[in-house]
């Protein structure tokens, strides 16, 4: 007679004795065998014809994957997306990728060892194993060791099988039932399971409010105030109440060194230009020239750019005689103080740029007033053959000849 | 066994004739290159060696009593690191930078003169090589003796001189790395380099053992060593490769990373031109292939496979040796007659002599009281 | 067969063994008539029964400590770093060291569980559950340091890598990031595989634990365990896969947080041997920290019988051992100290034990070196009060040697101008005194409310010391 069960289970006092039971009771007929023990008993896979465990080869694949994956996240943000070179190394330094990559590994390999065996392979968490229902859970939990002859599909000659447990040594036979079928929706474990999960979101999103505004709450003022005075900031130290004092007198801003000369004429005869004539300077010059001055003097200097017009205002012509005669210093003092309507560029142009300016301006007026030997490629000039310049003008101190 | 020694008989003296020739016809240099070369690789076996037999003292272990008079065995090459040793003595002011001529104008090899100095410098090798002699003979001299004596007492004995001769390895292996090694560029330094030879040591000498006992099995001899024995024998092996790939490796990185002047010309000559595939072969052969190929229990205990691992292992230890030797006569790797002439001259004699130490008395030490344990020893 | 043809071990299988010298015979891993049932009754009655009054008024005293720890925490990290002794030139001060100290003391879990797992050491199965415990509650007290000690700790995702809008991303390249990576992975997996191995002793416990809530706990925790013989299988496997992976991990930690110092250029921080140097160093606090640990519990929890004298035995000669590696270390960086010829280097170690500080090299030497030689002795490694104060002199010594290579290798470096002094101010030591009251409140709630000894691994030693006697009996 066949009953519908689980299977039958003996308990036995010893894993050598439950080992021995084992090919005893296979010799029996009964080869459908599962046992429960409180600890791992050596040789009962083999007894029980278990095939060995797969963990190692999934921790290999994985732990080569991440490996393979922070090797490939370092070279790609290091000499891809954000190289930049520290301390002296080069964007494909590989030996400095090497203790993230061993890390990645370990930590891919021993998730998937643990998690996998857990989820995976043991395919935990299950609450329903029929043993949990029996007399003999307790026991098997502290110091016995249950056989479990199983049934297949569900049905088994019960009092044959308890016989047989008997005979090899088993005690407390007892039938397991088949377990109920589980009830449809969510078991309560799951419930609490989702439960933690959801408090784990609320809690991330909480303390990632608490981190963005943390800092700008009181009293994390952090260092935000600071024992020193601010711009503006009042301060009773003082008669005026001003924490902003002025300079002394003669007090001179960095690259800001005052001009002495009083007029353009004074300057010319004080200041030289200190920048040598290279391509570089003129390039500068030419920059500087473009953005703070061509607005008004026009890009080749003649003073007739189209602002003019609008503002009914006479830039000097640059290109005039009376321009290409003034001196180096005049022109620097004009630019840095002024002339008439024309503002001081004093604070928006530093020195060495007013000075480029300068030679921009010379370079400038030789080009429309170039002696023959600067044409490139010039021939010697034909009869009634017309130049560029008009009159001979007396060369201007700034340029070498 | 006859034909066998008389071949080596006869490979040591033709190898012997090469390494003589070596001297008048490539020059000194190479000669003693070579030499330094073979004397630090034969102290890393004997020493290796020397140090298992130990660690089974000091553990306490019995599963590996069964095997371990073959160390035993290895270590006999120990006594004759004593000519070997004393003749590289004569190395001295051809190779060694602190002992060349223009040395006294290098500031850094002045301010260390106390210690690299020739009588300071020839002291220290005889009190190693006494040392290692003087536990070579406790050692070994009283697992043979208990093969007659059956006397337990030995081990105890042995139990108690273990850890003293486990620090005076490491102080000698220290000693004998900086002075043998490091002091062949003196201005170069790096405090792990005791512990990087020691880590080769150990590694080639597991692997000759291993190498020395599948010989034997196929000799029909050892046949109480099981592949159970093995397994443990090739986990040994796996774990010393991953300490010498983790010493190796920090060693590199640091230098790598601080990037000094003074440390990190050692480097340059050693990993870039033309020793530039040695060092990825020494990367990638003495960590990665040991690595994989020793993962697995099924390869762990497969003497086949362990065998062609093991002579990996050694070649590669060999490789290592070679890697901080060689830069030391510049221009890129050299590889020709001498190096033959010297391997299969040193080659021979080892085999020589470790062939005839086992061929001298028990294969086990059957004194020993725990060689039931190592019998019966199973793995679980 | 003739006598010649036997091979000479066959007399030691067939002759009955000779009797062995007192100092080789083996002692056993479980003492007195014990068995199977009275190990999972003792633990039962430990982790459900009421603690005495004692525990309470020790976890009220700890917790103290530990909030005390946290007000000063949130003291200074609202007013600023500046309210500690951090200050130019030694810009890392006690944070860093509590930081290295209890990260070295969280590697006694790995190595007792893992290493010696691996090496069938059957001895630390009794202690291997505690240990990961010590292990997990010593990370948690490390990680808030490296959280707390950057001048704006509310920006620490800046250490993720992960796209952000500024197209900038972490430089794997420093050995800080190594930091990040490498603790997190160790305390997340020192974490999981204290976990795995509590599961089947959870498990033995749900069905016999009186109060509901805990019945319920150990439940969901133990996720349906049945000890089925493919669920061991499976388990076994990992076990010893993950105890193999966790080694390399240990010694990977400990390696790059001593490259946050190695691989530097300040004289006495850039030596190649500090990789293997902090690792035996963190063992060695480990192992000191376990063998305090057990002196304790081992007397006050009436477990004796599990955590033997020779378990004791065995943990002290570990900590006589590293204590001479630790020995061999302090000689070879003094050594090629002095071998580099670096006059910036001779000067720092000279500085170590002789300099304006001397104290603290020396109390280093004396703590690490000198006093653990005590153990050679066999009684002493067997007396309580003497491993006591080994090991306390070892937890000393380790945070003395961190504040010796941390404060004094940077207090003095290259040019003499930058010279100068760190002075710890009470914060620094209400902080480190809080971490320590937060592990010994972690540790002490661990110990009454869960399985200190993991039943499942030994049992087997119980059953094979039965097995032994019933051997030994018949013989």
């Amino acid at each position: 007679m066949r009953d519908r069960v689980f299977g039958v289970l003996g308990l036995f006092k010893s894993g050598d004795a439950l080992l021995e039971a084992v090919p005893r009771l296979k010799d029996k007929g009964f080869t459908q065998l599962e046992a429960y023990t409180p600890y791992p008993v050596h040789g009962l896979d083999e007894a029980l014809g278990l095939p060995p465990s797969r963990v190692g080869v999934l921790v290999f694949i994985m732990a080569l994957v991440g490996g393979l994956s922070a090797f490939g996240l370092e070279w790609w943000t290091s000499t891809v997306s954000y190289p930049l070179l520290t301390a002296g190394k080069a964007y494909n330094g590989w030996p400095g990728w090497i203790p993230v990559v061993f890390e990645a590994t370990i930590l891919f390999g021993t998730f998937t060892a643990g998690l996998g065996t857990l989820f995976v392979f043991n395919k935990l968490p299950f609450f329903g194993d029929p043993v949990f229902g029996t007399k003999a859970t307790l026991d098997i939990g502290r110091d016995r060791f249950a056989l479990v002859v199983l049934s297949a599909d569900g049905s088994l000659d019960a009092p044959a099988a308890s016989a047989a447990l008997s005979a090899v040594g088993g005690e407390a036979i007892e039938v397991v039932p088949l377990p109920d079928r589980p009830k449809a929706g969510i078991g309560w474990w799951m419930k609490v399971v989702i439960g933690i999960a959801a408090a784990c979101v609320v809690a991330g999103f909480g303390v990632a409010w608490a981190v963005r505004t943390m800092p700008t709450a009181k009293p994390w003022v952090a260092m935000e105030v600071q024992p020193k005075l601010d711009a503006q900031q009042a301060d009773s130290f003082f008669a005026n109440g001003r924490g902003m004092r002025r300079p002394p007198p003669g007090t001179v801003a960095r690259a800001y060194m005052p001009i002495l000369a009083k007029d353009p004429e004074q300057a010319g005869k004080a200041l030289v230009d200190p920048l040598p004539v290279t391509a570089r300077v003129l390039d500068r010059g030419q920059e500087m020239f473009n953005l703070h001055c061509a607005v008004c003097h026009d890009k080749l200097g003649t003073g007739k750019a189209w602002l003019s017009k609008r503002y009914k205002a006479q830039p000097a012509n640059l290109q005039s005689s009376m321009m290409r005669q003034a001196t180096d210093g005049a022109l620097y003092w004009v630019i840095s103080k002024g002339y008439g309507t024309m503002p001081g560029y004093a604070a928006d142009v530093s020195q060495d740029d007013r000075w480029a300016i300068v030679r921009y301006v010379r370079a400038l007026q030789r080009s429309e007033d170039a002696p023959t030997r600067d044409e490139v490629g010039a021939r010697s000039p034909q009869p009634g053959q017309r130049f560029a310049r008009s009159q001979p003008h007396p060369p201007s101190p700034a340029t070498p000849n | 066994m006859n034909r066998a020694r008389s071949t080596l008989w006869m490979l040591a003296a033709l190898g012997g004739a090469g390494v003589v020739a070596t001297y008048f016809l490539e020059g000194p240099k190479r000669f003693w290159e070579n030499w330094l070369l073979w004397f630090v690789f034969l102290a890393c076996i004997a020493l290796g060696a020397l140090f298992l037999v130990a660690l089974q003292h000091l553990t306490g272990a019995t599963w590996s009593v069964v095997l371990r008079r073959v160390p035993e065995r290895i270590a006999a090459l120990t006594p004759w690191l004593v000519p070997v040793g004393l003749i590289a003595l004569f190395s001295l002011p051809v190779v060694f930078s602190w002992a060349q001529p223009g040395a006294d104008k290098i500031t850094p090899i002045v301010l260390k003169a106390h210690w690299l100095n020739y009588p300071f410098f020839i002291i220290r090798l005889v009190v190693c090589l006494a040392l290692w002699v003087l536990s070579y003979a406790i050692l070994v001299r009283g697992s043979i003796k208990q093969d007659s004596s059956r006397d337990p007492t030995i081990t105890v004995k042995l139990r108690r001189y273990s850890p003293v001769f486990m620090i005076i390895l490491a102080l000698t292996i220290t000693v004998f790395a900086f002075d043998w090694v490091s002091s062949l560029e003196a201005t170069w330094y790096s405090d792990i380099f005791g512990v990087y030879l020691f880590a080769g040591a150990t590694t080639t000498a597991i692997a000759v053992t291993l190498l020395a006992v599948i010989y034997l099995q196929s000799r029909g001899r050892l046949p109480d060593v099981t592949a159970d024995h093995l397994y443990n024998l090739g986990g040994l092996l796996f774990g010393f490769t991953i300490f010498w790939g983790y010493i190796a490796f920090s060693q590199y990185l640091l230098q790598w990373y601080a990037d000094l002047p003074a440390e990190v010309f050692w480097f340059r000559q050693r990993t870039v031109g033309s020793m530039e595939p040695v060092f990825i072969l020494l990367g990638l052969g003495h960590f990665f292939v040991p690595f994989f190929a020793l993962m697995t229990r099924s390869n762990k205990k497969n003497r086949k496979r362990l065998r062609w691992v093991a002579m990996w292992v050694v070649f590669m230890g060999f490789v290592d040796v070679f890697w901080l030797i060689s830069p030391i006569i510049g221009q890129g790797v050299h590889l020709g007659w001498p190096e033959l002439a010297f391997a299969v001259f040193f080659l021979a004699s080892g085999l020589l002599v470790v062939g005839r130490a086992m061929s001298r008395g028990e294969d086990t030490p059957i004194g020993d009281p725990f060689l039931p344990d190592a019998l019966e020893f199973q793995l679980r | 067969m003739s006598d010649a043809m036997i091979p000479p071990t066959a007399w030691a299988r067939k002759s009955p063994r000779p009797a062995l010298p007192e100092a080789l015979r083996p002692e056993p891993l479980v003492q007195g008539d014990v068995s199977l049932a009275d190990l999972d009754n003792r633990i039962r009655t430990l982790s459900e029964a009421k603690p005495p009054r004692a525990w309470y008024i020790a976890i009220t005293i700890t917790s103290l400590m530990a909030l005390a720890g946290f007000a000063a925490i949130a003291y200074m990290l609202s007013t600023g770093i500046g309210t500690m002794g951090n200050n130019v030139p030694v810009v890392w001060g006690f944070l860093i060291i509590n930081f290295v100290f209890w990260v070295g003391i969280g590697h006694a879990g790995t190595l007792i569980s893992v290493i010696l797992l691996l090496f069938r050491q059957r001895w630390r199965n009794a202690i291997c559950r505690t240990a990961e415990a010590v292990t997990v509650f010593a990370f948690v007290c490390a990680m808030v340091f490296p959280a707390i000690h950057v001048g704006r700790p509310w920006l620490p995702h800046w250490l993720l890598p992960y796209p952000n809008e500024r197209g900038m991303w972490v430089n794997f390249r420093s050995p800080l990031i190594w930091d990040v990576c490498a603790v997190v992975t160790y305390f997340s997996v020192s974490l999981l595989f204290w976990y795995l191995g509590l599961i089947p002793d959870f498990a033995s416990l749900r069905g016999r634990v009186k109060s509901r809530v805990k019945r319920a706990a150990f439940k969901l925790l133990s996720l349906g365990w049945a000890g089925r013989a493919r669920q061991w299988l499976h388990y076994e496997k990992a076990y010893l896969i993950l105890a193999g992976l966790t080694t390399t991990l240990a010694l990977s930690v400990h390696s790059i947080v001593s490259m946050d110092f190695a691989s530097s250029m300040v004289p006495g921080w850039h030596m190649t041997i500090f990789p293997p140097y902090f690792v035996v160093g963190a063992a060695f606090s480990g192992f000191a920290g376990v063998v305090l640990v057990f002196a304790f519990v081992r007397r006050i929890m009436n477990l004796q019988n599990y955590i033997t004298l020779r378990h004791m035995d065995l943990l002290n000669r570990m900590v006589l051992f590293l204590s001479c590696v630790m020995g061999y270390a302090y000689l070879m960086e003094g050594f090629t100290a002095w071998y580099s010829s670096d006059n910036f280097t001779r000067y720092i170690f000279a500085n170590y034990v002789f300099g304006d500080q001397w104290w603290a090299g020396c109390l280093t030497i004396f703590c690490n070196v000198l006093l653990p030689q005590l153990l050679w002795v066999p009684k002493f490694r067997r007396s309580v009060p003497v491993m006591v104060l080994v090991s306390l002199g070892v937890t000393l010594g380790m945070w003395m040697e961190r504040y010796t290579i941390i404060i004094l290798s940077v207090h003095r470096d290259f040019v003499p101008a930058t010279w100068g002094t760190y002075l710890p101010t009470p914060i620094d030591f209400i902080i480190l005194l809080g971490s320590i009251g937060m592990f010994l409140t972690m540790l002490l709630f661990f110990l009454r409310k869960m399985p200190i000894i993991a039943t499942w691994e030994v049992k087997p030693d119980i059953a094979h010391h039965h097995q032994e006697h019933k051997e030994a009996e018949h013989a």
